[in-house]
């Protein structure tokens, strides 16, 4: 029988994975697995994936096969820093959720897109803190019903992907799980044409338990509400408040070549060592 | 024609329906309950046409689609 193509990158012993039925996580995987198979990398060999704590942390720690470091919560980028530093030859990824990646280790992500360190960080925003039982988070949209905002969350969501497009980072983008090609492309470029550099990856995903089931929704209805509410950024920025509100923009938010870390600190290293 | 089938892991599926929401041909269906995980699977009903959405969106890995491209 014919397998799905995402299998020879899964450790077959540790599935079914343990997210929920329906969780777009899953989907992320498709579209990483896919890149890895249309960019013609076989094996994982040169490749680690460090995450934190968190439902999208899970996704490299048992299920891919390869090297991978579970670390403390919102420290998934620090020791990915040390990762690379180490071995610049390694490709290091860093998946993780809003709540690892932009709350707690919100200044991590900062100083790693201002410092253009050479990674790929690919954020799951699920509007939530997924893990402990759907609380509000930074990313959690105004207005929304969770455990701590029983009466609708009157803080309005921070915009990620904005915010670390304004640092040094190289490629800066967001999709919505709904756009499967776009973030296929999307990870293929950050791992072939933008190969050096800070590059993030914004991945719009409401939590299936926690936010898709508490408006009444199966995945699959709000998969096809999601084709819908996500646009274009050309299109987000020619659209009234009212309706800004209502869409989220995906897209490309940046895309540049400039020389990472890793090449600005060599450079350094030679001239105090006096080698020209 | 060409000629597309659709197979569903029973091992992995976890019945979310997402494939069955996706198809734009309705082309799947749930059919009973599988005793060795509890979740309902899905079985093609229908004609299809290839596009190979469900492939794509299954978040377990369990759909695939063989056929001529």
């Amino acid at each position: 029988m014919a397998e799905h193509f995402g299998l020879k990158y899964l450790r077959r012993e540790v599935l079914p994975t343990a997210f929920c039925p329906g969780c777009y996580n899953g989907i992320l995987m498709n579209a990483l697995f896919q890149a890895f198979m249309e960019l013609g990398i076989e094996d994982l060999k040169r490749f680690v994936f460090v995450s934190g704590i968190g439902c999208s942390s899970w996704i490299p720690s048992p299920f891919i096969r390869a090297d991978s470091l579970h670390t403390l919560h919102g420290r998934a980028i620090p020791v990915a820093t040390g990762v690379k530093l180490a071995n610049p030859e390694l490709n290091v990824i860093v998946i993780g959720g809003d709540g690892d990646l932009a709350s707690i280790g919100g200044n991590h992500l900062l100083h790693a897109a201002r410092r253009n360190m050479d990674l790929l960080v690919i954020m799951i925003n699920n509007q939530v803190y997924g893990m402990t039982r759907g609380q509000a988070a930074p990313t959690t949209p105004h207005g929304m019903i969770t455990p701590t905002t029983p009466y609708g969350n009157p803080e309005r969501p921070m915009d990620v992907a904005s915010i670390i497009a304004g640092t040094n980072a190289n490629y800066v983008a967001r999709w919505c799980i709904s756009q499967y090609i776009p973030l296929k492309n999307s990870i293929k470029d950050a791992l072939s044409r933008y190969s050096r550099g800070f590059r993030f990856i914004e991945v719009y995903a409401p939590c299936v338990t926690y936010v898709v089931r508490r408006e009444g929704k199966t995945p699959g209805e709000k998969l096809k509400e999601l084709m819908k509410k996500c646009v274009r950024i050309e299109t987000w920025r020619r659209m009234s408040p009212e309706e800004r509100e209502k869409h989220v923009a995906t897209g490309v938010f940046k895309a540049e070549d400039k020389p990472g870390f890793i090449e600005t600190y060599k450079k350094y290293i030679a001239q105090a060592l006096g080698e020209k | 024609m060409a000629h597309y089938k659709v197979f569903i892991n029973k091992k992995l599926c976890k019945g979310c329906g997402i494939c069955i929401e996706i198809c734009p041909r309705n082309a799947l269906r749930f059919n009973g309950i599988n005793p060795e995980t509890g979740y309902r699977n899905p079985e093609q009903v229908g004609e299809c046409i290839g596009c190979r959405q469900c492939m794509w969106y299954c978040p377990d890995q369990a759909v695939v689609v063989v056929g001529e491209q």
